[in-house]
């Protein structure tokens, strides 16, 4: 079944809250273009280990990151078309973060 | 007591007929259908019993006598008659009158005796019936015949090289012996024996034209006929499409086409087969009786249907007169749900067919005619339920294809949006033509490009999508590109995508449907156009010039992950992080949370790249599909 919208506005509402503010406006920028990467290669377990490691560094403390590492447990593995959705929604979040 | 207004009925070959009575006034009386109306209302009888059987049987005239219209409209304003006393009045002043030159060109125009004559019997046949008239006839045929030795000079005279006897027997037509006549006129001081025998020819035709004259004339003063003279005297018409149908029928003498008239008009059901059902003697579009008996209305009778419209009979008697000849293409008429509404879209069509030629621009010329009368009479709710019917031409007794063009609601409603029609009624540029390849791009007009109408197409219910993409590349390519026109098209088909894998047919939501689709092509395209402004804004700041390739050409490969991550990556560039924020939630809502029409929403952006009416190519290669 695939993910539905509701799904992805909370990963993507969590991914705001644990890794829009990590780091520097550098390392978020590095951190997005890595996953982006990621994705466009459709490499899930490249995007999971960059994104694993970044909440690992910035966010062991947060509540949010636990309830967004069981959001993605529920989502993973998953489709190709499905693992898109939920990635961009991940770099969508963390990009949503930094804004003013 | 006025009778009601005319209105239509639901049943499109009555409604075609209605619409053909009006036309059919109009023609003859210069009435439009606003004083129909008021004349129907205030002396229905006049209109039903004096005015239409004139006009009816004035249109079928061959020669129209310019002041018959006018001495009817006098006639019949000042009358006091009513019903069949006002038709035999109109019958026996107007009628006659109007096809007097008719009746004396098939009279004269029997050119041979044996023409007159029963192959079987060798008596008259029952139209010919008059010995004197035989007797003239025989007379001028002998005297043509006698012109066989001055064929030469016929022919000078006459300016034609054809061969004019055959077996010592003329073989002249009326008009040639009327030009004759004007021909010989100016050597009436010459005499020799060709001149000499063409003369008293001609003088035996006089005799004969004068004859038939008095006859009509005696017709019109005593305001009838004898029974047995009823065939001679018959009204000559035709019609190609009621062949055998009453007062057209050929054995039908005067005094039974004035009772034909009367029972027709009356709407007296049980006088005739041919007024009794609702089968193909009625109208050559039904099926008939015997043939489709299975079809549950053609046993039916047509007596029901005359409590509801007294006059049924003279607007079928119309039918034909509700379609514009459009020129080696057919017969074709608009019908819309309303009698105005319909009226005026083809009144307009009626102007505007004139210009065209093939059978593609009929439809966007009825829909340029429909729109025109939408914007100028506001008959907004007019447009559900429309059709284009249309005939090739009357085939003896079977019509060749007729056609039913009509549009689902759903796209009536998306149109009859201001603001939606106006953007759609634009033709968009697709292509550069041919010719116009080496012109310099400065140079290049909208002539020199292929263009689509958008409104046709949505019509048509194509996608618009395709559409757009190409346009968007000529945009890219050659500078001509219409962002409004393009953003609610992308919105439109976007609901149509949507609308497409709508599953809960019986609901209430999928009946409410028509009244949201507009509203929501709207907030589509409020969305996309903000949101290709915003990106217009910080193209700048991610060099947008050089993403509208990549991203283009992700979309013809149907690749959202590519156009999404392209984009993204652009984005991170940008300063003005509110207005990433702005598409990067446009990207959420409208791109990656939508399978269905996710397309249209990454095309509103390549367009905010591009812009409008700019030079946009950047030189790299993009292979055209």
């Amino acid at each position: 079944m695939s993910v539905q919208e509701r799904m992805l506005r909370k990963i993507k509402s969590l991914s705001k809250d644990v890794l829009g503010k990590a780091g520097s406006d550098n390392y978020r920028q590095k951190l997005v273009f890595d996953l982006l990467n990621a994705v466009k290669a459709n490499d899930q377990g490249r995007f999971l280990w960059i994104l694993l490691r970044a909440l690992n560094s910035h966010s062991t403390d947060n509540p949010k990151a636990r309830n967004l590492a069981s959001a993605l447990m529920e989502v993973f593995p998953s489709s190709e078309a499905d693992f898109e959705k939920v990635a961009y929604s991940i770099i969508l979040g963390i990009m949503a973060g930094g804004g003013s | 007591m006025g009778e009601e207004e005319l209105k239509f009925t639901g049943n499109w070959f009555i409604d075609a007929g209605i619409l053909g009575f009006v036309n059919l006034m109009e023609e003859v009386y210069g009435w439009d259908l606003e004083e129909l109306q008021r004349r129907i209302k205030t002396e229905p009888e006049k209109v039903y019993y004096g005015y239409f059987p004139l006009a009816y049987f004035y249109k079928l005239s061959k020669n129209k006598k310019q002041n018959i219209t006018r001495k009817a409209l006098q006639l019949i304003e000042q009358s006091t008659e009513r019903g069949r006393n006002l038709l035999e009045k109109v019958w026996w002043n107007l009628i006659v009158d109007a096809f007097e030159d008719d009746w004396l060109s098939w009279k004269l125009g029997k050119m041979h005796e044996k023409e007159l004559l029963d192959n079987k019997t060798g008596k008259l046949k029952p139209e010919y019936e008059d010995e004197r008239y035989r007797e003239l006839i025989r007379k001028r045929e002998d005297a043509l015949n006698k012109l066989n030795e001055c064929e030469e000079s016929i022919r000078s005279l006459l300016g034609k090289r054809r061969k004019f006897f055959e077996n010592n027997k003329h073989k002249f037509t009326l008009e040639e012996l009327e030009a004759l006549e004007n021909a010989i006129s100016r050597y009436e001081r010459e005499t020799n024996n060709c001149l000499e025998l063409t003369k008293d020819a001609l003088d035996v035709h006089k005799e004969l034209k004068k004859y038939l004259k008095s006859l009509w004339g005696e017709i019109k003063a005593n305001q009838s006929v004898l029974v047995q003279k009823s065939r001679f005297f018959r009204i000559p018409v035709d019609s190609g499409f009621y062949k055998n149908y009453l007062f057209f029928n050929y054995s039908r003498g005067i005094l039974e086409q004035l009772e034909d008239t009367w029972n027709l008009i009356n709407g007296n059901a049980e006088y005739s087969k041919y007024l009794s059902k609702i089968d193909k003697t009625l109208s050559k579009f039904l099926p008939s009786d015997s043939e489709f008996s299975n079809i549950y209305y053609t046993p039916l009778r047509i007596e029901p249907l005359l409590q509801y419209s007294k006059y049924i009979f003279v607007y079928l008697l119309n039918f034909l007169n509700a379609f514009n000849r459009v020129g080696s293409i057919g017969y074709m008429f608009f019908y819309g749900s309303t009698l105005e509404f319909s009226y005026h879209v083809n009144k307009r069509l009626k102007v505007l067919l004139t210009q065209v030629s093939e059978k593609r621009s009929i439809f966007r010329v009825t829909w340029q005619a429909v729109i025109d009368t939408i914007t100028e009479e506001k008959a907004k709710w007019s447009l559900e339920n429309m059709y284009l019917i249309q005939f090739q031409g009357i085939n003896q007794q079977n019509l060749v294809n007729v056609e039913y063009i009509g549009i689902p609601k759903l796209h009536a409603s998306v149109i009859l949006d201001d603001n939606i029609r106006e953007a759609l009624n634009s033709k968009l540029p697709i292509k550069i033509k041919g010719n116009s390849k080496s012109k310099p791009k400065e140079k290049l007009k909208n002539s020199d490009f292929e263009s689509i109408w958008l409104l046709e197409e949505f019509l048509r219910q194509r996608p618009l999508y395709p559409l757009i993409i190409k346009h968007v590349w000529n945009g890219i390519k050659n500078g001509f590109l219409n962002r409004k026109a393009s953003l609610y098209a992308l919105a439109i088909d976007s609901k149509l995508r949507q609308e497409g894998t709508f599953k809960a047919i019986f609901d209430k939501a999928f009946f409410e449907r028509p009244k949201r689709a507009a509203v929501e092509v709207k907030d589509f395209y409020k969305d996309m156009s903000y949101v290709a402004m915003i990106i217009k804004e910080v193209s700048s700041e991610i060099g947008g010039d050089n993403l509208i390739h990549p991203l283009f050409s992700a979309l013809r490969r149907h690749d959202r992950n590519a156009f999404v991550n392209t984009l993204l990556k652009a984005l991170l560039q940008a300063k003005s992080k509110d207005k990433v924020t702005t598409i990067n939630n446009y990207l959420f809502r409208r791109v990656l949370s939508n399978d269905t029409s996710w397309e249209d929403f990454a095309l509103a952006l390549v367009v905010g790249l591009v812009g409008g009416g700019e030079d946009v190519g950047s030189g790299e290669d993009v292979e055209e599909d």
